[in-house]
């Protein structure tokens, strides 16, 4: 079974829909608590920056990869329980491989 | 280049402004102190921070070391760097949860009442309130090497009538709050005994 490398990118993109959500609903949470002040904006400033800043890194580490590339997950064997198997090619050189055996 | 500069007296007279809305202040309400916990409370966080984000830096050197190739193959790398981001993402926003829960237990004293408000994590709040005159007893607490060092401590305000017992946790100078609690209380005590004389006649 193999999947697209993109599936992973929009699973990394999902994360950062809920980290930007979070993040909101934390600021919210400093604005109506009556607590904005110098330094609750100093915090809310450093891992705003941080997180661009790991967003920015994370993309420019990964913006040479083929994202339509496949990955395979694992092999499918299972079906080779109800295919008939494959004949095993015949080697010349033993004997008793092949179709024809001479006795004499 | 012209520099803006907002000053300091005007930042806290924003901030008075805004927590006076939030408590919904009485015309003839004064706001006499807002309380924060003691931000060596706060350095904790600071100190698991700074090692999660050292964490991956040294995962990556033992990775290195121990398997030199591994970075040569492309999905292993994509989801070393894909991992790497989302753990320091989650690091941050635990680090901003953390700071939540730390700077939005706040305290406000009022020359009428103490408003008690208190933070658990990020979907829970607890608020309760105090008249100053029903105050009974403050106690101050200063326990252990930091708190000695650094004066801060716990204040606990207990009343006789109401079942609500307000605890200042971690505050700065907790001696001199307790003092000027009580202060305060036997002010609005004699304020509201004045009054129902008055009232009485």
């Amino acid at each position: 079974m193999s999947i697209p490398l993109y599936s992973f990118l929009f699973a990394y993109i999902l994360f950062l829909i809920f980290f930007v959500i979070f993040y909101i609903l934390i600021v919210y949470h400093i604005h109506i608590s009556a607590s904005y002040t110098i330094f609750s904006f100093f915090i809310t400033f450093f891992v705003g920056t941080c997180a661009i800043l790991t967003f920015y890194f994370t993309w420019h580490l990964l913006s040479d990869v083929d994202w339509k590339k496949r990955v395979v997950l694992f092999e499918n064997n299972s079906m080779t329980l109800f295919e008939k198997p494959a004949p095993i090619p015949l080697d010349e050189n033993v004997p008793g491989t092949q179709d024809e055996v001479n006795f004499n | 280049m012209k520099m803006f500069r907002v000053p300091k007296m005007k930042l806290t007279l924003i901030s008075l402004m805004d927590i006076a809305r939030f408590i919904k202040k009485k015309s003839y309400e004064k706001i006499e102190l807002v309380l924060r916990r003691h931000v060596i409370t706060f350095l904790a966080h600071v100190f698991l921070f700074a090692l999660l984000m050292l964490a991956p830096v040294i995962f990556y050197f033992i990775l290195k070391n121990l398997f030199p190739g591994i970075f040569e193959m492309e999905i292993i790398y994509i989801f070393l760097v894909l991992g790497t981001s989302i753990f320091y993402m989650t690091a941050y926003l635990l680090f901003f949860v953390h700071f939540l829960d730390y700077y939005l237990d706040l305290w406000i004293v009022t020359n009428d009442r103490i408003i008690d408000i208190e933070q658990f994590g990020l979907f829970s709040r607890t608020i309760s309130e105090l008249d100053l005159f029903r105050i009974q007893d403050v106690t101050s607490n200063v326990h252990g090497f930091f708190p000695t060092m650094l004066n801060y401590g716990n204040i606990h305000v207990k009343t006789a009538s109401s079942n609500i017992d307000i605890v200042f946790r971690n505050v700065r100078d907790p001696n001199t709050i307790r003092e000027q609690l009580i202060k305060l209380s036997d002010e609005d005590r004699k304020f509201h005994y004045k009054q129902d004389k008055d009232e009485n006649q």
